[in-house]
């Protein structure tokens, strides 16, 4: 149940955003975390250890739960021993190892625990103030003054956690209002009789009805009638002539005391409904609060489990219950939920409330003899499922709070109509992407096989053509047309390939240790970059890096070629390689016309082509598979403009291998 | 008809045989056909090739089951063909007993040099104890290694290296056969100690050893060291 606010405080600086094509690597080992958790006979301590829990889980860290024990400890009431006994016992369940520290200081006795054995993080409760601020500073603060370089995470108890009062208003016993409406009538005549001398009594039965006003909106309306008929009888008997006795001699004082009993009454009247008014106001401003904390907590779950999980955790906060939530199967018909057993009645309740949408079970007008309270999760689209309410027997939901009940089930099936469509969102737009790929490849396909098939059969037919007389020279041309074509398809074919594979994520490299001197001499043999001159600039000594030496082989031929066919066939072509501290560098350079700098990023798009350039051949196929096969190596590969002209293309391999 | 080695093609795409038939008997070469494996395997009992040339996607049998059938009985070199990017498949028919290899698409003289190679092996004229390539020369009874007349000290192992693919002179050799012939059999697995040697081999023997000419990488194979009558590293496509 974790609702608590975690407010992370860091000691030192935050971990630095990544820079400009950073490397994919491993996280070093030696920066594994340890998680420590203050623990204390407090209320929040559960909350805290829970907490703890899921930040190490997450961190794949170890946790310690540690209590110091102070001088205090023997002066600690049974109640807080009991929750410091408990909360260690869930610690030692949840997976922590326990340790007890005796010390004055809890902060510096922590901090030094935590310095001694390796702990990174530290997590610790707060409690929110209370009406008068501490006098003393909370450990809490103590720990993020002194903490430096170990993060500080302080979870809080929300405020706006709000629960809803068991029955409405009197909780308080009924005789308190009118002991107390008394007592305060009595402070008023005393009051009265010592002013009295210089007053009228009129001016007295003004002070007597402060006590009534009093008393009508603190107590309610019997208290402040009451009081009133109690005022006026003390009026009449103490500061109405003939003094001592309860009688009306004249006209005046009766209209006094008659007047004195009526605003009495008006003002009881009034004051009970203002209280009443206010204490509406309130519960329903709890309610809009805890609605609010329902669907702020909603709007960030994503899936489907995540949204009914929140959701029964709120409810059962709000409602002081045990919630389930039951989900129909493929036939329309409730399963047994998790960790939940029902009998037929229950069954039949809960089956009613899913399909009719209404409540059913405890407390309400269908199945009332189910011992569970069954809630419909549903939209005017579709029917979720149910969500099935434990709540103490013979506690009894008030009208306000079912519905509120209702509303909650409305907005917890909201959130999962949404979640519910951005899936489907989610997916058409994967199928429209799928979409739109193949009919590139197929346009490609039709296009770029086409031509160098045109040129063999014209080259071939030619040949062919008996009527045609061909010099040696021609002949021999058309003979190398065909060669080259046919070199050209096969090109195509094969990155057609690698492009559907990296598209499909078929690519499973088979990394070895190779050299890249290797990789280097293996690709220039290739005959596309016999005739240029590439020049060599490999750092020595260069360490030998896993990678699949065949797809790399495709990376760097394509590479090459591009940077050959956009480049004039004087100019020469660079290829370097050196090592970084966690990867190797690569960079293949040359000193052609360059890429404009709006589309440095968007060569590596597949079947992008720089406009302008309908001069040169090409798919716009080969970045593209560069690219899926270095980022599937764990490297990264951008393109940058040469200073002077012409463009230079870098790629990353990992030192240490590791398959994306 | 030409009267010189027999060739037996075992592929069952006919336009395959029909350049092969075409090309290789240009070259004086006997041609001998047969469309799926069994009938292969038949003619190689029958026919009586020098050399076999075997498509490795057969319809009718796995193109390992021809060369493990084949190699029971025969010592006759056998060149595989296969489509590019099946590495795996390579190793296998290589480690199975196959020769050499080429990858469709292939030029034909690429073909005639593995062909060349592979009688070469099977009739060595005589126990010629220097090898010479290029500017290399090494010469078995002195243990002696030039380039350019120039000596290189080579470490034992080194050596062994060396001597092994003279031994497989243009021939592919694939990471495992060097590891066993020059390791042994236990060091099978460790495809990285042969590609540090090479790789100190060629600082020592080649004259830029990001451009290698004598030992040359087979990409996803293994290595081959290069003999004259090869061509330049021939139109790879």
């Amino acid at each position: 149940m974790e609702d608590a606010k975690a407010e992370p405080r860091q000691g030192a600086g935050l971990k630095p955003e990544a820079g400009e094509k950073a490397p994919r690597g491993e996280a070093n080992a030696s920066t594994r975390e340890r998680v420590l958790v203050a623990v204390n006979g407090g209320h929040l301590s559960r909350r805290v250890i829970r907490a703890a829990r899921q930040m190490a889980t997450s961190l794949r860290a170890e946790w310690i739960a540690l209590y110091v024990e102070t001088p205090g400890h023997f002066r600690l009431a049974k109640p807080e021993i009991e929750r410091l006994t408990g909360a260690m016992t869930l610690a030692r369940e949840l997976g922590a190892r326990t340790v007890t520290l005796t010390g004055h200081d809890v902060a510096s006795e922590l901090l030094r625990y935590a310095r001694a054995n390796g702990i990174t993080k530290i997590v610790v409760g707060k409690p929110r103030q209370g009406r008068w601020p501490a006098l003393r500073p909370r450990v809490a603060d103590d720990l993020v003054h002194q903490s430096g370089n170990i993060d500080i995470y302080i979870v809080t108890n929300a405020t706006s956690r709000p629960q809803l009062p068991e029955m409405s208003a009197h909780t308080r016993s009924w005789m308190t209002g009118y002991v107390l409406s008394l007592a305060v009538l009595l402070g008023a005549t005393l009051l009265g009789l010592l002013v009295s001398p210089f007053l009228d009594p009129i001016n007295i039965a003004l002070l007597l009805l402060l006590a009534v006003v009093l008393s009508a909106t603190t107590w309610g309306l019997g208290p402040s009638i009451f009081t009133s008929i109690l005022g006026v009888i003390i009026l009449d008997a103490l500061f109405v002539p003939p003094l001592g006795l309860i009688s009306i001699s004249t006209m005046r004082d009766f209209l006094t005391l008659a007047a004195f009993l009526v605003v009495a009454f008006t003002v009881s009247e009034l004051g009970a409904r203002v209280r009443a008014e206010v204490a509406a106001a309130q519960l329903r401003e709890r309610q809009i609060a805890a609605l609010y904390a329902l669907s702020r907590d909603l709007a960030f779950t994503v899936s489907e489990h995540d949204i009914l999980d929140s959701g029964v955790r709120q409810i059962d906060e709000v409602f002081d219950s045990e919630t389930h939530a039951l989900i129909p199967g493929a036939d329309g018909r409730l399963g047994p939920g998790t960790g939940i057993e029902l009998n037929e009645t229950e069954q039949n309740a809960a089956q009613w409330a899913l399909e009719h949408g209404e409540r059913a079970g405890a407390g309400t007008s269908s199945f009332s003899q189910a011992a569970l309270t069954y809630i419909p999760l549903c939209t005017s689209q579709t029917t979720f499922g149910v969500l099935a309410l434990r709540r103490q027997p013979g506690s009894v939901l008030t009208p306000d709070q079912s519905r509120l009940l209702d509303t909650f089930g409305g907005q917890i099936a909201m959130a999962l109509e949404h979640a519910r469509l951005r899936t489907q969102a989610e997916q058409a737009q994967v199928l429209e992407a799928s979409e739109r790929f193949r009919n590139a490849l197929l346009s490609s396909i039709s296009h770029d096989l086409r031509t160098p098939l045109a040129s063999i059969m014209g080259s071939a037919t030619s040949l062919l053509d008996q009527q045609a007389r061909l010099e040696p020279a021609a002949r021999q041309d058309l003979l190398l047309t065909i060669q080259e074509e046919a070199g050209r398809l096969n090109r195509l074919v094969s990155n057609l390939l690698n492009m559907t594979r990296v598209e499909s994520r078929a690519l499973h490299p088979h990394l070895e240790l190779h050299s890249v001197e290797d990789l280097v001499g293996s690709t220039l043999a290739h005959p596309e970059t016999t005739g240029r001159e590439v020049r060599l600039a490999l750092e020595s000594d260069l360490p030998m890096v896993p990678f699949d030496f065949v797809l790399m082989e495709q990376v760097l031929l394509n590479l090459l070629d591009n940077a050959c066919k956009f480049s004039s066939p004087g100019t020469p072509v660079e290829i370097a390689a050196q090592r970084e501290p966690s990867h190797l560098c690569v960079t293949v350079s040359d000193r052609g016309r360059g890429i404009p700098s709006t589309a440095l990023e968007k060569v590596f798009d597949k079947f992008y082509r720089v406009p302008d350039n309908g001069i040169i051949p090409g798919s716009g196929l080969g970045l593209s598979i560069c690219k899926g096969i270095v980022e599937a190596h764990g490297g990264c590969i951008w393109a940058t403009a040469r200073e002077g002209g012409g463009t230079r293309i870098t790629f990353t391999l990992p030192l240490e291998g590791k398959i994306a | 008809m030409s009267f010189g080695p027999r060739i037996l093609v075992i592929d069952d795409e006919p336009q395959i045989r029909r350049f092969l038939r075409n090309g290789l008997s240009g070259h004086g070469y006997q041609i001998l056909e047969a469309a799926t494996g069994n009938a292969g395997m038949d003619q190689v009992a029958t026919g009586k090739p020098d050399v076999v040339i075997l498509d490795l996607g057969l319809p009718d049998i796995d193109g390992l089951e021809v060369i493990r059938h084949l190699r029971e009985w025969s010592r006759v070199p056998i060149i595989i063909l296969s489509a590019r990017e099946h590495e795996q498949d390579k190793i296998a028919a290589l480690d199975a007993g196959a020769d050499d290899y080429l990858t469709k698409p292939f030029g034909v003289g690429e073909l005639i040099a593995r062909i060349r190679v592979a009688l070469r092996h099977v009739a060595p004229d005589s126990e010629e104890p220097v090898f010479k390539t290029g500017d290399l020369k090494v010469d078995l009874a002195r243990r002696l290694v030039t380039v350019a007349d120039q000596e290189v000290r080579l470490t034992p192992t080194e050596y062994e290296l060396i001597k092994f693919l003279v031994a497989h002179a243009g021939k592919v050799v694939t990471h495992q056969q060097l590891l066993r012939g020059v390791w042994g059999p236990e060091y099978q697995n460790e495809s990285h100690y042969v590609r540090v040697y090479v790789g100190q081999l060629r600082h020592k023997i080649e004259s830029d050893p990001a451009r290698p000419r004598y030992i040359l990488t087979e990409p996803g194979v293994g290595y081959r060291l290069r003999v004259d009558e090869m061509n330049e590293p021939a139109a790879r496509f």
